[in-house]
């Protein structure tokens, strides 16, 4: 291999011994990661959690566009879904299959008495329908509470989907909606 | 409001013309169950006590009994004109309640001199045959609806009665609103015939309840996030860019609309005048019935405008067209504001970071330059020392200046 090679002259003999080259040091690569063949490939690096600055702008935009939905009326919809815990995460799915989630709206109980709604806790973004465990509890919400009064709601942007505890929005007001 | 109906009717313009041809007293009906249901921001866009409107209670207190509500509901059917229901009205999309538009939209929209030109064209089409034309049903009807609706008393005790004995021209009624709330009149005068174009009795007593620097604040806000758009993908060099700053000008717009709307106040103005211009913009949004009979059929709204003003010997303003285009995105865009959506500074630099909200923004930025001749995006070049980027001084609401009759501020 001491040839010099470069990429713009690259003879069918030379791009075999390359690829020949590649895939060992690949193995080699593996072999010193998982101790030894056979082992467990690595996990792909985790997404880290959005910061709280980050969380806030994207429930700001996600107002702004709720806003915009209801004021020009072009159509907010309810569509299907379910909440649903998976190992340390909250996996949101929306039916028809294949609608893409991508908020998940928080909404808490109301302030006081005489509040006319509830409390909205906050957006947090999903990625691929799913949020981890951590990522809400930094938001301030109680993970271990229930999840099974749902509304998605279906807007130009992309599916929005809010949360309410049963305690804050009357079960009747939100049929068929899990 | 008109706008929103039509788009539950359907998105083609045939569907949405149905509209107009809805009876008059069932969208007086369907006016008063829409404010029946909506003035609250629904939950999900911000904490119950959230300031729309000014006060919580300002739709309560001026709602209908439910029960009276529905004794003879509006039973509009967004299948069809002809269609009655029976029930009350289509009120909300999804099952959140309708909001309708800021004050700011009817501004816009009466800029371009839409109501004066239909009030001409109304007043010729009902008193004489001048304008030489054979209207179809659809015309008819629209023209009956329109005289009902908004050229004449509104019905006793109906939310849209904005106008009394203390307050009896609708036209100066609304240039107070206009002016109260953005220190801005309106650029064209009263025409002769419905009153004296020096007449500026609506300016008196408005004591300190002027925003006059809401077009400064406003303006500087514009130029703030055309800033932010412009440095969006700066690597190295100076960035402008401040987002604290972005906040306290959306703050300082923020608490001077909602210091005029204090008990509520303007709500019920706000509703009836954006009814009002919505109806008339929907009529001119497409080569509508009405637009049609009178032959000023053509491919946008301020063009028809243009056409149908011609027809009864007046002009619309120059700039109908960016006013048309500004008029629902900045409407959108200041209900926003007075929601506190952007009072931290993670969430105003969503106004240039965020593709929906740098989009709105840039339709405002390029329609109000054009519209106003005031220069957003440039700044002073040459031999000068580049301007700071921002004020010395942070925005805050000035207080008022009282108006004098007849003299202009």
């Amino acid at each position: 291999m001491t040839e010099d090679t470069t990429a713009t002259h690259l003879t069918d003999d030379a791009l075999d011994r390359l690829t020949t080259a590649l895939t060992a040091y690949t193995a080699m690569l593996e072999k010193a990661t998982t101790g030894g063949g056979g082992g467990t490939p690595p996990a792909p690096p985790a997404t880290p959690a959005p910061t709280a600055a980050q969380v806030e702008g994207l429930d700001a935009a996600f107002r702004y566009r709720l806003l915009r939905t209801l004021m020009s009326a072009t159509g907010v919809e309810e569509v299907t879904g379910r909440v649903e815990r998976r190992n340390r995460a909250l996996e949101v799915t929306a039916h028809p299959a294949g609608t893409t989630v991508t908020h998940l709206q928080l909404v808490g109980d109301p302030v006081d008495d005489d509040s006319p709604g509830p409390r909205v806790q906050g957006v947090v973004p999903l990625s691929s329908g799913r949020v981890s465990a951590k990522t809400l509890r930094q938001a301030g919400i109680d993970v271990d509470g229930a999840f099974d009064d749902l509304r998605l709601l279906a807007g130009p942007a992309g599916p929005v989907v809010a949360v309410a505890p049963p305690l804050s929005v009357p079960a009747d007001s939100h049929p068929d909606t899990h | 409001m008109f706008l929103s109906l039509a788009q539950l009717y359907g998105t083609t313009e045939a569907q949405q013309a149905e509209v107009l041809r809805v009876n008059a007293l069932q969208l007086n009906r369907w006016l008063e169950e829409v404010w029946a249901t909506g003035g609250t921001i629904p939950p999900i866009l911000g904490t119950p006590r959230s300031p729309f409107l000014g006060d919580v209670d300002a739709v309560a207190v001026h709602r209908l009994p439910a029960t009276l509500l529905t004794t003879r509901a509006s039973g509009v059917d967004t299948t069809g004109a002809d269609n009655f229901t029976g029930t009350p009205g289509p009120t909300t999309d999804g099952g959140l309640a309708l909001v309708w538009d800021h004050l700011v939209y009817a501004y816009l929209v009466e800029s371009t001199g839409i109501m004066e030109v239909f009030a001409e064209v109304v007043r010729r089409l009902l008193i004489g045959e001048t304008l030489s034309a054979t209207l179809t049903g659809p015309s008819v009807e629209w023209l009956r609806t329109t005289e009902d609706l908004f050229f004449k008393d509104p019905p006793i005790f109906a939310i849209t009665g904005v106008v009394s004995q203390v307050r009896p021209q609708a036209r100066a009624n609304r240039r107070n609103a206009y002016w109260r709330m953005f220190g801005m009149d309106l650029p064209h005068p009263v025409p002769g015939r419905w009153g004296s174009s020096t007449e500026t009795a609506w300016k008196a007593d408005t004591g300190a309840g002027v925003n006059t620097d809401f077009r400064a604040k406003w303006t500087e806000l514009l130029r703030q996030v055309w800033l932010g758009v412009e440095n969006l993908s700066n690597s190295s060099g100076a960035k402008p860019t401040d987002p604290e700053y972005l906040r306290l000008l959306c703050e300082a717009l923020r608490d001077m609309m909602n210091n005029r709307r204090r008990g509520g106040q303007l709500a019920r103005e706000e509703f009836a005048y954006v009814a009002t211009a919505s109806w008339f913009h929907l009529t001119v949004a497409s080569s509508s019935p009405i637009v049609t009979d009178l032959q000023c059929a053509a491919t946008n709204p301020a063009d028809r405008l243009a056409a149908l003003a011609n027809r009864v010997g007046m002009q619309s303003a120059a700039r109908s067209r960016e006013l048309f285009d500004l008029a629902r995105p900045m409407s959108r865009f200041l209900r926003a504001i007075e929601l506190g959506v952007f009072d931290t500074g993670p969430r105003a630099e969503q106004l240039f970071t965020d593709a929906t909200l740098r989009s709105d923004l840039t339709t405002i930025i390029d329609n109000w330059q054009s519209a106003t001749g005031e220069r957003v995006k440039e700044r002073p070049t040459g031999s000068v020392p580049p301007p700071s980027a921002q004020p010395l001084r942070v925005p805050t609401p000035a207080p008022g200046v009282p108006a004098t009759n007849g003299v202009k501020a």
